[in-house]
């Protein structure tokens, strides 16, 4: 009788964890600021799920620099996600090369998750034919506008179609006293946008490539000075809201939708932000709020409607499940990706994702893409040494500590050192 | 030859009576039980780490795979010297060093001498006093951001009440390192005014009493018989304060993040900055490598030379 007790105890103790334990799929994620897409993402979580039994997906949140610089550790560890965010870009390329991404082609072409999904996104996640992850959202960044305050000033900026034009109203605009541009410094992204804009305007889509291959000088080529003399010459004008070195990008959402300022070149996601943390919570309407695409500089080979922002999705890591592939095709797949866009959270990448986008704005940038000649992803597509030089020389040049060719020597310096 | 072997012959026969009184007394019990723990605990989390950063300063690695491949010898150093901004960087550390020893450390000392005897107020301000130090860095640096923050913070609210040019000073790349040490100086003085004011508390009454009646002055008082006696305090104060110039980090970051135009990066900021950041692990192992050199050989003189003395 006690042998027996023993064994029915032994057994149910055996038993008892398979029960229990169910498999877990771990995702890391950025944190996101827009309003109700934590819950949404619960909502997706929920539904695989349930029609998972025993599948449990934790989603974690981590800011934006600390993901960066923990990721490296966190996927050689044994706590490592099986999905984790990512910028896409020239840093796929590298992680695909050390092994840390599993290569799940195959299997998304089995599964049709792969089919749900344009050559576009899919191709940001690639390297050498190989698919390491989906995409989630695409992102333009163009140049925003507070239409009261440019009336005020006496500007149009509808018509800004050339880069002399827009720093000819940013001279109006001064000379009126309202500030022209709102930047945020302390970040240097915002302000490396209007780097990399320049280049895509003066060089062409090719302008990174070959200076990522040493081709005319590298980085300090004369095409990649005369951007660097461009942006000087933004900066010299002095246009932007004071104390802006000290001003984080968190921060000019707020400026901008407490309208301290007429332009900022950001992402579409700034319009549901400034509202979002303007002082008033209320900030601007879509109607308060003009677009226009970045303009071209005179003489230069650069497309106009050539597109500049994210390609951001998710990579599948090493020894991930096909369960956790799971998970990614049904958060980044069809239904879910239009009920995303249908929030507004983003511009969704799956096919046929976009039908429920009813944002003005969004519709809007929706519309650049889809037309775009080419889309080039935030400085991720450099190597993060060197877009950490251009963030850097972004800010030194609008702020006068540089001049453009020593901006450039130093990108190049970097360069020669990878 | 043979004094040698005259000499040995008792230390070896005292050896095992040594080890039997260990044996006796528990001493050696003691020894075997901690002593692997915390050598292992070092060896994991210290000595290995040093190691492997030292090993690391000698290749070009991304931290991404099983380990660096690259070999570039001792380019990494070569670069960190050429660099304007790890000199700017090794130079703020030395200023935050020089602002410790020179303001934080008699700023400290003077607030000791003030409130070091036991009252009712002396207590209150020895809690405001000590309160910055308790709080988190980041959290300090984030309300010191607030409060210099010329459009929605504290001096926003000054400059507009009083009718000012609103001020920006953390943008301002002549005012932004003059802050950080306003910032380092208010958070660390409470620190070294509890070491001050435990060993003023320890000074004998008699003596100052005895000084007193001789006809002393309360500045002869402090400046002959106080401070004198606290020479052992100070020597611990200065250690500190040293070590933790050195270690700087997280007031810089959410404050000016090393801005405007990296002219407030620490060495330990321009590591993160330049190494982590930058996924250049080889080239911020090589700094890390200098600031520990920088480190022993300040704790190893200060300690040989100082704090020996000191002691004897």
């Amino acid at each position: 009788m006690r042998t027996k007790l023993i064994s029915l105890m032994a057994a149910t103790a055996i038993s008892i964890p398979t029960v229990l334990v169910a498999e877990e799929v771990k995702v890391l994620s950025i944190v996101t600021n827009r309003a109700g897409e934590v819950e949404y993402i619960d909502r997706v979580e929920k539904a695989f799920e349930a029609a998972n039994p025993g599948v449990d997906v934790i989603v974690e949140y981590m800011d934006d620099e600390s993901f960066k610089v923990k990721l490296p550790t966190l996927l050689q560890s044994k706590g490592k996600p099986d999905l984790f965010f990512s910028f896409s870009g020239g840093l796929v390329a590298e992680q695909a090369s050390q092994g840390v991404l599993r290569d799940i082609t195959d299997y998304a072409e089995s599964t049709g998750c792969a089919a749900m999904h344009g050559e576009g996104g899919k191709n940001a996640y690639s390297v050498d034919g190989k698919l390491y992850g989906l995409p989630m959202y695409a992102s333009n960044v163009a140049l925003w506008y507070n239409k009261r305050l440019a009336a005020e000033a006496g500007i149009n900026p509808e018509e800004i179609k050339t880069w002399d034009d827009f720093l000819g109203q940013v001279e109006t605009a001064k000379a009126s006293g309202i500030p022209p541009v709102i930047i945020g410094a302390k970040d240097k992204w915002p302000v490396m946008f209007y780097h990399a804009m320049l280049a895509d305007r003066i060089m062409g889509p090719d302008g990174y490539a070959k200076a990522v291959a040493g081709e005319d000088g590298g980085f300090a080529s004369e095409a990649w000075v005369e951007t660097a003399r461009q942006l000087k010459r933004l900066g010299d004008l002095e246009p932007f809201q004071p104390g802006y070195l000290d001003t984080t990008y968190d921060k000019t959402q707020t400026l901008f939708g407490d309208q301290k300022g007429i332009f900022m070149l950001m992402g579409e996601w700034l319009v549901s932000a400034q509202r979002a943390t303007a002082t008033d919570g209320k900030g601007m309407t879509n109607e308060e709020i003009g677009v226009v695409s970045f303009p071209v500089v005179e003489g230069g080979a650069g497309n106009p409607k050539a597109t500049y922002g994210g390609m951001n999705g998710w990579l599948v890591s090493a020894g991930a499940s096909d369960t956790a592939v799971d998970f990614l095709c049904h958060y980044v797949g069809t239904e879910n990706q239009t009920e995303a866009g249908g929030l507004g959270f983003f511009l969704p990448m799956a096919i046929g994702a976009d039908e429920l986008v009813e944002d003005s704005h969004n519709k809007w940038s929706a519309a650049r893409l889809g037309e775009s000649s080419g889309h080039t992803v935030f400085d991720q597509n450099l190597n993060p040494a060197i877009a950490a030089v251009q963030l850097d020389i972004a800010v030194d040049l609008i702020s006068g500590a540089v001049s453009p060719e020593d901006a450039q020597d130093l990108m190049e310096e970097e360069r020669q050192l990878q | 030859m043979s004094l040698a072997h005259t000499h040995t012959a008792p230390a070896a026969a005292s050896r095992p009576s040594r080890l039997r009184k260990a044996m006796r007394d528990g001493r050696l019990t003691t020894i075997l039980f901690f002593l692997p723990p915390a050598l292992m605990l070092f060896t994991l989390f210290v000595f290995m780490p040093l190691l492997e950063g030292a090993w690391y300063s000698g290749f070009k690695w991304s931290g991404y795979g099983e380990g660096p491949t690259d070999w570039v010898g001792s380019r990494n150093f070569e670069r960190l010297t050429k660099h304007s901004t790890f000199m700017r960087s090794f130079n703020n550390t030395l200023v935050f060093v020089g602002v410790a020893l020179l303001l934080q450390i008699p700023l400290g000392m003077a607030m000791a001498l003030l409130i070091y005897r036991k009252s009712k107020s002396n207590t209150f301000f020895r809690l405001v006093f000590f309160v910055p130090f308790i709080l988190a860095e980041v959290a300090t640096g984030l309300i010191w951001s607030f409060i210099f923050d010329g459009d929605y913070g504290v001096t926003s609210i000054f400059t507009t009440w009083f009718g000012w040019e609103q001020v920006y000073p953390l943008a301002d790349r002549t005012w932004a390192m003059p802050v950080l040490l306003l910032v380092f100086v208010w958070k660390y003085f409470g620190f070294h005014m509890m070491i001050f004011i435990a060993a003023l508390q320890s000074i004998p009454d008699d003596l100052i009493e005895a000084a007193r009646i001789d006809g002393g002055t309360p500045w002869q008082i402090t400046r002959y018989i106080q401070i004198p006696m606290l020479k052992p305090a100070i020597v611990v104060s200065v250690f500190f304060a040293v070590v933790g110039s050195l270690q700087l980090f997280d007031l810089i970051i959410p404050l000016t993040r090393g801005g405007p135009s990296n002219t407030t990066h620490t060495l330990v900021s321009y590591l993160y900055n330049f190494g982590l950041v930058r996924q250049k692990v080889g080239f911020g192992s090589s700094v890390g490598v200098v600031l520990f050199i920088v480190s022993f050989v300040f704790a190893f003189s200060y300690r040989r030379f100082v704090m020996r003395q000191g002691e004897k």
